[in-house]
């Protein structure tokens, strides 16, 4: 079994061996995959760091940060081919499959895939089904952000502390409070955003710069001028100064200057951190450590912004990048009852509020519909089942439509709705014993998954929520289709997958250079690709070679880090 | 049944026992493996640690406000004065850690004996103390919840000083730093002083810096201050009341959105309610429930009146009572047998009776009302009523039935959001709430209550025309269209609402 960290930017498979976890290399030798789908010139479908690279050539023909989309009615087109979060995301499990394949020689058919806690049950669902397009049986879904302490806490899980994980990924936040004790790791509550990340920054950040020097990237730069811009973003979680190359002349931008075009992002995170230490009832003052985790919470600012609030130093030990997928490691080891992390029981919370519509007599008697009852409130421990009991509105009232909606808003309008049922038969009849009542349950399992079961309490009839309208969810006939539909869909041979990288990086690099220096790329990548052309190994790894130093001294010129190149 | 499936003595268990044998069952019932199980332990798991709380809690006593204690500082000079003594940090518990006390909180604590002192001692540069306070606010971010509880007590203590006034910099400061108390002050103050104008200024504020105050200090701050908005300046409440949800931590959201509501349908009530007596119900009622002796003057005269309605209006004032803490309840029951020597219950026009019993015009029961002190019902002005108009009988009295409909559903209001918190395991007398009818048979069931309560403020003139005869100032008989202002319903109020607040009469 793996696990999978399926990220908004960058993705990761690791697996639980010999009592550790441990996070798989691709073919280029890196953990991180990005998230990115991308048909390349000849059609066929590219696939992380190729597609990435593809992308800031021309952003037109792939996909980044569908994650962000997960769970809505979201549609893209590249590559001559209709796509949805659910097919992209699935193209990149599939890619997680493969790698994990790779290395373990074996067939892989379940996984443990981590999901920010914030996902409401849609982009679950969305989830497993991308799962099910790829191919893989999805064992547990879990939280980031559990899964996160999980890797900090497998190896100490009897001595009580109480853990706040920040996690800040590319485009989800999530604030996570723990408690482990007895070889049981709780988690007390829990808070986020779904559209607040490490992307939003280096949007802030570009339209600062854009604004600053009055000057607007038309459409064929953007996608090279955003890529600039994040290196210096990551360059500022280093120094102090970072510069840019803007409109052809180098622009400095430092440290404060980041904070301030940022601030509104982070005074965005304030209120989620206090919501989730107010639920658990927990002071700030109480908690033993701060982790950090998410490549986002690299930057200077927030680590700052950690500090000033929760007065302490935070702690990112393990990679933040990595302990998410870790963490799911050892959830598989968990599921696969791995001796070494036996006697590990994790409990876990819904994330959100769940309830139904009601309606309220109003100053003037008028029924004022529109209020949201909750049944379920948020951060109680799953798996849980509530119940409420609720009236008709007259005794001639014949039927009630029950309306499930989630989320912490007073009025339903500004929740989202996931289902609605309908019951008959309440209108009140003599002699009957609770009339117009009826009894609607929630349960809601460890998968984060909710089913509603209402019951007329004068007849004892039941009725399970059948949902219905689930924008963005597959039908099962569409996932039968859409894993049709992949099977043809040809990817490059797994064996060239780092050259095509490698021709994908030129690609973009030549896009950024200009006179001799880009004429002599151009010829040594036509050299590599002629060298590819006959098939021989030795003359590939010389051109290869030859390539792979020109881009390296390109790249170490602008600061930017260039993946080892791989064995070939 | 926590402690027996847990295997504890509840009088001698710590948390630390209940975490592990919580630990040791979980491993033979885990989630995954064994939902039902598992709940079941986790239900008997909260259980224990909430009564644990409960426990410790009480063993300890009620905790006090932690107090800084800076023996260290040079006293200031006016320290002579009692005044300034009484509030020298005599209750200092050692609560608060002679660690935690940063440089900031120490200039804080000091400013603010100065403040004290100064108010104390009648000193003029009061305001300037104030600002200076704030400026040391704005210095220290950090320490905003503590500044608050300071400028708190100031505020509870020295309620009337004129120059004691926050700017709006300050509060939107102290909220965004994740304080509260200080703002919760300030709209105490406003409500305290019926000031419509300063609570709406004040709900404008938070409104329109939302995004930079959202925490939860700030929901309860809004919560309040919607409670507040519903009864004084009646628009505001819903926007203040979405933003106070969105922030609120879970546990802590029906509470105050049911106290809006009751707030909402108190202003509906009190409209009716003579004028000296609404600090009353606004202060005591809404806020030390159950904490009183019910003695004082206030209580006594609120009790008189009390009971004299509920003798006389049947129904619709029974419904009043259960509104009213148990205690305050009983006492009015009491009083109001002496009004009545018929008996409270008489009165009541249930559903299918009082079609066939038309209360007879002369009751026998006007005497026992004569002998009453003077009923204050108050005389409104001339207004059009902004009211439901959808048919009915028409004519004369077609304002009085919809006035009795309004006292009807208003009081269903305030009895619906006291019982609603407790109706998860079995439905209360009146419904919490309901899923959403057709419009049709909402209609139908509106005409005929409305019918039902028509008969009902019938019987509530007739008592008017009495109290009238009794003694109240007479301004000429009261028309019916006199009468519809008294229940002006409240403005479904989205913020948009020009309606100006309905302002008391003076007399």
């Amino acid at each position: 079994m793996i696990g999978i960290d399926l990220g908004t930017t960058n993705s990761l498979v690791a697996v639980f061996e010999n009592g550790h976890p441990r996070v798989l290399a691709n073919e280029l030798g890196e953990e991180l995959t990005p998230s990115v789908v991308a048909a390349a010139e000849d059609g066929r479908l590219l696939v992380g760091r190729a597609a990435k690279d593809r992308l800031i050539v021309d952003p037109a023909v792939g996909m980044s940060c569908f994650k962000r989309d997960m769970g809505t009615a979201a549609r893209y087109r590249f590559g001559g081919k209709d796509w949805n979060p659910v097919t992209c995301s699935a193209m990149i499990l599939g890619e997680m499959k493969r790698i994990a394949e790779m290395h373990l020689g074996s067939e892989v058919t379940k996984a443990v895939i981590t999901v920010p806690a914030y996902f409401h049950d849609q982009q679950r669902q969305s989830t497993v089904e991308a799962a099910k397009i790829a191919g893989l049986a999805v064992e547990r879904i879990i939280n980031e952000p559990t899964a996160a302490a999980l890797a900090y806490g497998y190896r100490n899980p009897e001595q009580e502390t109480q853990v706040l994980v920040f996690d800040l990924g590319g485009g989800t936040f999530d604030v996570t409070l723990l408690e482990i004790f007895d070889g049981v790791v709780e988690v007390k509550s829990s808070a986020g955003e779904s559209r607040l990340g490490g992307e939003d920054y280096t949007d802030a950040l570009c339209g600062w710069l854009e604004k600053k020097h009055d000057w607007i990237p038309d459409r064929s730069q953007s996608g090279s001028w955003r890529q600039r811009v994040e290196v210096a973003k990551r360059m500022l979680s280093v120094h102090a100064l970072a510069s840019v190359s803007l409109d052809g002349r180098l622009v400095e931008v430092s440290r404060e200057d980041f904070k301030d075009a940022t601030a509104a992002i982070t005074a965005r995170l304030r209120p989620v951190v206090s919501r989730c230490l107010r639920d658990a009832g927990v002071a700030a003052a109480d908690l033993d450590y701060v982790l950090l985790v998410g490549g986002a919470s690299r930057m200077g600012v927030v680590r700052e912004f950690v500090q000033d609030q929760l007065k302490r130093i935070a702690t990112a030990k393990l990679d933040p990048d990595r302990v998410v997928a870790l963490g799911a490691a050892v959830q598989a080891g968990l599921c696969a009852n791995d001796a070494a992390v036996g006697d590990i029981v994790l409990t876990d919370v819904c994330p959100h509020t769940l309830g139904v519509e009601m309606a309220k007599e109003g100053a003037g008697g008028r029924p004022e519909p529109g209020y949201f009852a909750p049944i379920i409130d948020r951060n109680t421990t799953v798996p849980t089942s509530r119940s409420r009991v609720f009236n008709t509105m007259h005794p001639q009232q014949d039927h009630v439509e029950v309306e499930v909606f989630q989320g912490e808003a007073r009025m339903t309008k500004d929740n989202q709705k996931v289902g609605q049922v309908t019951v008959n038969g309440l209108r009140h009849m003599p002699g009957q014993k609770r009339p117009g009542e009826v009894d609607i349950r929630f349960s809601y399992d460890m998968n984060g998954i909710l089913e509603v079961e209402v019951t007329v309490l004068s007849s004892g009839q039941k009725k399970r929520l059948v949902v219905e309208q689930r924008p963005g969810s597959l039908t099962k006939r569409e996932v039968e289709e859409a894993i049709a539909r992949m099977l043809p869909l040809k990817l490059h041979p797994r064996d060239l997958l780092p050259h095509r990288a490698r021709l994908e990086r030129a690609n973009r690099v030549f896009a950024e250079l200009v006179g001799p220096a880009r004429d002599h790329l151009s010829a040594l990548a036509d050299q590599f690709e002629a060298a590819l052309e006959t098939q021989d190994p030795q003359s590939i790894k010389i051109s290869a070679a030859i390539l792979d130093n020109f881009l390296r001294s390109y790249f170490e010129h602008e600061g930017e880090r260039q993946p080892e190149p791989s064995e070939l | 049944m926590p402690w027996a499936t847990l295997e504890l003595d509840p009088a001698v268990a710590t948390e630390r026992d209940v975490k592990r044998a919580y630990a040791k069952r979980l491993k033979t019932c885990r989630p995954d493996q064994d939902p039902e199980g598992f709940r079941k332990l986790h239900e008997v798991y909260t259980k224990a640690l909430f009564e644990l709380q409960w426990r410790d809690g009480g063993e300890q006593g009620g905790e006090p406000l932690p107090r800084i204690d800076l023996e260290e500082l040079p006293a200031p000079a006016e320290d002579s004065s009692p005044r300034a003594t009484a509030v020298e940090p005599t209750a200092a518990p050692a609560t608060f850690a002679p660690p935690g006390i940063s440089p900031g909180l120490r200039a804080i604590t000091e400013t603010f004996d100065r403040l004290e002192a100064a108010i104390g001692n009648g000193l003029p540069d009061v305001a300037d103390l104030v600002r200076e306070a704030e400026t040391k606010l704005y210095e220290n971010p950090a320490e905003a919840i503590r500044w608050g509880e300071l400028m708190c007590q100031l505020i509870a203590k020295h309620e009337a000083h004129p120059d004691l006034r926050l700017k709006p910099d300050a509060m939107l400061f102290e909220l965004e730093h994740g304080g509260a108390a200080a703002t919760l002050a300030v709209i105490e103050r406003l409500d305290r002083e019926a000031s419509p104008q300063g609570i709406s200024n004040l709900a404008n504020l938070l409104l329109q810096n939302k995004q930079r105050i959202a925490n939860p200090g700030a929901g309860i701050a809004a919560a309040r201050l919607a409670g507040a908005a519903a009864f004084w300046a009646k628009r505001h409440t819903a926007p203040l009341a979405d933003f106070a949800y969105a922030h609120l931590a879970r546990g802590e959201r029906d509470f105050h959105m049911q106290l809006i509501d009751r707030h909402a349908a108190m202003a509906n009530l009190l409209d009716h309610v003579p004028d000296r007596l609404r600090s009353f119900w606004r202060q005591r009622l809404m806020y030390t429930p159950g904490r009183d002796a019910w003695d004082d003057e206030e209580s006594r005269e609120a009790i008189k009146w009390l009971s004299g309605v509920t003798a006389r209006r049947g129904p619709v004032f029974e419904i009043l009572l259960g509104i009213l803490p148990e205690d305050l309840a009983e006492k009015v029951k009491e009083a109001s047998a002496q009004w009545a020597p018929t008996g409270t219950g008489a009165p009541v026009a249930g559903p299918g009776t009082a079609r066939q019993n038309p209360r007879p015009a002369n009751d026998s029961r006007a005497p026992a009302w004569d002998q009453s002190p003077a009923l204050p019902l108050r005389r409104e002005r001339q207004r059009t009523a902004p009211v439901y108009t959808g048919g009915g009988d028409g004519g004369s009295k077609f304002p009085i039935w919809i006035i009795g409909i309004l006292i009807f559903f208003v009081l269903k209001a305030a009895m619906l959001s006291s019982t609603c918190s407790n109706s998860s395991t079995s439905s209360s007398r009146f419904p919490p709430s309901k899923p959403r009818s057709s419009g049709e048979q909402a209609g139908e069931d509106f005409l005929r209550r409305a019918e039902e309560s028509a008969r009902r403020s019938l019987e509530y003139q007739k008592i008017r025309e009495m109290g009238d005869k009794a003694g109240t100032p007479a301004a000429g008989t009261p028309g019916p269209d006199d009468l519809s202002s008294f229940w002006l319903p409240l403005p479904k109020s989205d913020g948009l609402n020009p309606r100006p607040p309905v302002k008391a009469p003076s007399n």
